[in-house]
């Protein structure tokens, strides 16, 4: 009897054995049985040569195009895209499928992806994720030649202009996304306190007067506080060391990277060491000393939006420049404490601030995409046709948004955003093309309307350089790990002025021993070389 | 009949050639200067340029040592404490109780690091922590835990006991069980106390066993911890200079340019100093056994 | 068995109890504060941190993760994988520690140093992408779920060193009556051998179960989901929500209270399974008594 058990277990054994192995090893498709089509294809579907010129009458070959995109997969996706698919293949014959990455996994996805050479057309990528790497190392596929031809509305919408400074190494990769052109600062706060401690917006014209305001409510009311950090706090010199000057930074979303012009002069110079951050870490220094802000939010892991909804202690602060989101915030604080209300003022808006007019985020075809030009009249369509656009941004109407208007929206009652279909304008399609919020006050359209003007920035005198990492990529590394290191300890301004300074004293030391000279004359040589051309 | 041992093998071998052999020819990325167009292969070559930012870096020295000391101080204690709460949990009469202690002592595995610096940050907080606290309602002075780096190697240690111990108690665990009970009959009628019995029977028979993950994690000894430091240090980096590991300094030198050669460099020398110290410990291992058999080969 | 219950053994036998329910203590409260604070509401959260005891008892959390549709198809997922996973590597495994932990097979030395160079090198993670995604053909299938962890070399070491634990007397007799490697494996060592074999299954059981790597790299399809996949998008999803400042519509976004809820909620099952697995432990303990 135990024979037979076991000669009947030593051969499922072997079977099973034989089994994995042969899974492991097949190259079969296996994937034929369990996998879900993750593309719609419509009868007679193929990848096919891309057609030739679009015209309204001629009938193109359909195609699948495939995008991937940070986040997570919105409520209602199937539904929603059915519907987007069938204007898609009814206008340019084709049906889109979209792939979404966890955030924190996407820089590395989208490298891996690359380099394996997958199969998909198109996906977002911005400076502040890895734009600068996919660059440089040929994961973007260059659209000069066939940008303007099949996406002539687009094209147009962002001007020629635009696009031009936009381009790496004279061509044009990335389809930049244009939003704020850039970010002047201001203040944000609780506008019921200051009309109750009698301040008005025009009383906030230098920093001084923020501290000032935060001062005085304090001492009148111990439970509030002027300032708080944030997880996502790294420091904030940007937006108070240079206010009032014309800034540029190199790249120009990266504001780690020591070596930036000020006065919209080709100099270049470590902003670290200069007089105004030296005045801004003492000026930061005061404030943590004074016990103005809470020193233990400095380890704190919250996020900014959450804290900002949420936080009605807090009495200020600097940052951005509102895109839509106070009649929100107001409304998040008032249900905590009631009568609460948020408002902002601009704190340099005499000033023209310089812009090079690049874009912080794009949209990139990937090199390995069989239809390049069906990409390229997709994103189009978005831009040229409201109801693709409502329907690719905001879902269905009345069931995911309402139509407030052309070009504004609310959600229906009692749904959010993570209930409702939705994807992101600034990944696929310029600010202007977006609904704004119907809550928006009028402090974010004013806002809205000045970030967004060209005449209200000055053209920078470096505007169309981009600068080649390559030369001077191990100093960049080592300096980049140093500035990380230092940067929110020195401008949250915590310690005794003498442990500040010694930190400052260490902080350059290190910055010098990282190479960063060399990565100062590396931007100035090719910023000359640029000018010089 | 070696045949049969070698065929029970292969299945095996197989699998490693597959997913990890086959792959390991990516290590030439450290050497490349990468490119997508050109893949592994095609791209141009770099020499010993993507060695450069590491080597020559002023961190250089700190991030070793850290590195270094750290995992050995978790090496070492945290051997000795999980031996030693194996040891203490078989000498528990009540084997329900036994099973209840080590269930107890596993949940920490579970619970990410992630949330563990959200528990840590409300026990280490300056103003309103709670071992801030308690200290103030006894009369004594705060701490400053966030800024004081001295502390923060002990605290690590702490955290990391509290987190893995468990872990290490099953496998001590039942490497004792298996022990064959003969060996205490014969040295009880010998007349050994309980103490001795553990100390000339038990600590021995489970000397291959500790020597085995001893050696294997002294391979690792160049890998920082990084879901641990990462997650518990973030980027304070008042705290760097006694916890900045290799791992955290180069998650955070590739932010920016996130370089592939870079990073596949310094792993390639974290790969050839764990070889090495491997080698040298089995060495070790082999002068000072009897049999002339090192740990692991 | 006449046991000396000295002074000096009761009293050890005392601080041994009172060390291990300080130490209990010590890892059951931050798992009960977790629990408590997944039934808290996010409000209480931020002001206090944590809630041992909720305050205001809300299931808001729990609802966040178990709305998504696909959640009971994931638990599906994880608990095929899992199952299928460990019996798998479990056999894979104990079949390449057996023949290893026999000191007569020839060219012993270079497998071991075969095996242990994986866990020094290697190539990175675009080769291994690659291999699996594209010459394997292994995206969007359950196999690619379980065949790149069917070994895991640290639990074939350690097996090993189980093994090696067996006595030679009792597989030199067996050998003698005639019995194959195999076979003494099957009928004899791995009987008693379970405590070994149910630690690496266990292992392997929890590797399986949290894992969240393979699935992020090559499932697209939202069949194949596994629960800490499914999970961490939504947590990362949420973070990156509440920190984009146009969808300030949120205050209950519960980033904390589902950290703590997906805790919970990825810890459940093993806690179930542990204490089955956990009488395993000792069961070569009586095996072994008799083989004497």
């Amino acid at each position: 009897m135990r024979k037979k058990h076991y000669r009947s277990a030593m051969a499922a054994l072997l079977a099973l054995v034989l089994m994995l192995v042969a899974a492991g090893c097949s190259t079969s498709g296996n994937n034929d049985s369990s996998s879900s089509p993750s593309t719609t294809p419509a009868p007679g579907a193929s990848s096919a040569a891309p057609a030739s010129s679009p015209s309204a009458e001629q009938k193109l070959e359909q195609v699948s195009l495939k995008l991937l995109l940070p986040g997570d997969k919105p409520q209602h996706y199937d539904q929603v895209m059915k519907m987007l698919n069938e204007k898609l293949t009814d206008k340019i014959q084709a049906t889109l499928d979209i792939q979404y990455i966890p955030w924190d996994s996407y820089k590395d996805q989208i490298l891996v992806k690359l380099a394996a050479g997958e199969d998909f057309d198109f996906y977002y990528d911005g400076w502040w994720q890895n734009y600068a790497q996919v660059l440089a190392k040929g994961g973007a596929l260059d659209i000069t030649d066939i940008f303007q031809k099949y996406a002539p509305d687009l094209y147009n919408g962002l001007t020629e202009e635009y696009v031009n400074t936009n381009k790496y190494q004279d061509k044009v990769y990335g389809i930049p996304v244009p939003g704020p052109l850039e970010y002047p600062q201001g203040y944000n706060f609780r506008a019921d306190l200051a009309e109750k401690y009698g301040y008005t917006k025009d009383d906030f014209k230098t920093i001084e007067d923020t501290i000032e305001f935060g001062r005085k409510v304090m001492a009148a009311d111990s439970t509030r506080v002027m300032g708080r950090f944030n997880g996502e706090y790294t420091g904030n010199y940007q937006s108070v060391a240079f206010l009032g000057m014309q800034r540029e930074y190199i790249p120009s979303n990266d504001f780690n990277s020591p070596g930036m012009l000020l006065n919209n002069e080709p100099k270049v110079v470590n902003q670290f060491e200069t007089q105004q951050y030296k005045d801004f870490l003492k000026l930061q220094n005061q404030v943590w000393n004074e016990g103005l802000v809470d020193k233990d939010s400095l380890t704190s892991k919250s996020n900014v939006v959450t804290d900002s909804n949420t936080d009605v202690s807090v009495i200020g602060g600097m940052g951005n420049p509102p895109e839509g989101w106070l009649g929100d915030r107001s409304e998040a604080l008032s249900k905590i404490e009631p009568g609460a209300r948020v408002d902002f003022v601009f704190l340099e808006q005499g000033a023209k601030m310089v812009s090079s007019f690049k874009a912080g985020n794009f949209t990139v075809l990937s090199p390995y995409s069989k239809n390049p030009e069906r990409v390229l009249m997709f994103l189009n369509l978005i831009y040229a046709d409201p109801q693709v656009r409502d329907l690719y941004l905001y879902g269905i109407e009345g069931q995911d948004f309402i139509a407030v208007g052309d070009n504004q929206f609310k959600y229906p009652d009692g749904l959010d955003k993570t209930k409702v279909f939705f994807n992101e304008w600034w990944m696929v399609t310029p600010w202007s093309n977006a609904r704004l919020s119907s809550t928006a006050t009028d402090t974010d359209k004013m806002a809205m309307e000045y970030v967004t003007n060209p005449d209200n920035f000055v053209k920078s005198v470096i505007a169309g350089f981009e600068f080649n990492p390559d030369p001077v990529k191990s100093e960049i590394s080592k300096v980049s790990a140093v500035v990380t290191e230092y940067r929110k300890v020195l401008e949250s301004g915590s310690g005794t002025p003498a442990q500040q300074d010694a930190k400052y004293a260490e902080f350059i030391d290190k910055l010098k021993k990282a190479g960063v000279d060399k990565l100062i004359e590396e931007k100035q040589r090719q910023i000359d070389e640029f000018l010089n051309k | 009949m070696n045949r049969t041992l070698y065929l029970m093998a292969l299945p095996g071998i197989l699998f490693f050639f597959v997913f990890c052999y086959l792959p390991m020819f990516g290590v030439i990325i450290a050497f490349k200067n990468y490119n997508f167009q050109g893949g592994i292969l095609g791209s141009p070559w770099a020499g010993f340029d993507n060695f450069e930012f590491f080597f020559t870096s002023p961190d250089l020295f700190r991030v070793t040592y850290n590195t270094l000391f750290l995992n050995a101080l978790f090496i070492v204690v945290g051997t000795a404490v999980a031996v030693g709460a194996a040891v203490l949990l078989n000498e528990i009469r009540s084997k329900y109780g036994a099973r209840i202690f080590q269930t107890l002592i596993f949940f920490p595995y579970f619970i990410s690091w992630i949330v563990v610096a959200l528990f840590l940050g409300t026990f280490l907080a300056y103003e309103k922590g709670i071992i801030n606290r308690l200290l103030v309602d006894v009369g004594l002075e705060r701490f400053d835990f966030m800024n004081s780096p001295a502390v923060w190697p002990a605290v690590l240690v702490i955290v990391y006991l509290w987190k893995s111990t468990g872990y290490g108690v099953i496998i001590y665990l039942a490497a004792i069980s298996g022990i064959n009970p003969d060996y205490y009959e014969a040295a009880r009628i010998d007349g050994a106390s309980r103490l001795q019995q553990v100390l000339r029977i038990l600590l021995p028979q489970l000397r291959p066993t500790i020597l085995v993950l001893f050696i294997l994690a002294v391979g690792r000894i160049f890998y920082g911890d990084f879901g641990m430091i990462y997650a518990l240090v973030g980027d304070n980096g008042q705290l760097y200079s006694t916890t900045d590991v290799i791992d955290t300094y180069v998650f955070r030198s590739m932010r920016t340019l996130g370089d592939m050669g870079m990073t596949s460099a310094v792993g390639l020398y974290q790969s050839l100093m764990g070889m090495l110290m491997i080698l040298i410990t089995n060495w070790i291992s082999k002068k000072l056994s009897d049999e002339k058999q090192g740990v692991l080969f | 068995m006449v046991e000396h219950k000295s002074f000096g053994f009761r009293l050890f036998n005392m601080f041994n109890y009172l060390f291990f329910c300080v130490a209990g203590a010590a890892c059951l409260v931050p798992f009960l504060i977790v629990l408590g604070s997944s039934f808290e509401t996010e409000q209480v959260l931020k002001d206090r941190g944590f809630s041992l005891i909720p305050q205001h008892f809300t299931l808001y959390a729990y609802r966040t993760v178990f709305e998504l549709h696909t959640v009971v198809q994931s638990f599906v997922v994880s608990i095929t994988i899992t199952v299928l996973g460990t019996l798998s590597a479990l056999l894979f495994t104990a079949l390449l520690a057996y023949p290893l932990a026999q000191k007569e097979m020839k060219f012993r030395g270079w497998i071991l140093g075969y095996v242990l160079l994986t866990m020094l090198f290697s190539g990175g993670l675009v080769p291994w992408y690659i291999l699996i995604s594209k010459y394997l053909q292994l995206k969007d299938t359950l196999w690619v779920l379980i065949l790149p962890y069917l070994v895991n070399p640290f639990n074939m070491f350690v097996l090993k060193s189980f093994f090696e634990t067996i006595p030679r007397e009792i597989t030199e007799s067996a050998r003698i009556d005639g019995a194959s490697h195999l076979r003494t494996f099957l009928t004899i060592v791995a009987p008693l051998s379970t405590p070994g074999l149910a630690t690496i299954a266990l292992f392997y059981a929890l590797g399986y179960w949290n894992d969240w790597w393979l699935s992020l790299n090559f499932i697209e399809s939202d069949r194949l989901v596994p629960v800490q996949l499914l999970l961490k998008k939504m947590i990362s999803n949420l973070t990156f929500i509440s920190s984009q400042v146009d969808t300030s519509k949120f205050i209950q976004v519960p980033a904390n209270g589902v950290q703590m809820a997906t805790t919970i909620i990825s810890i459940g099952p093993i806690v179930l399974v542990y204490p089955y697995i956990q009488k395993y432990f000792v069961k070569g303990l009586t095996i072994g008594s008799i083989k004497g």
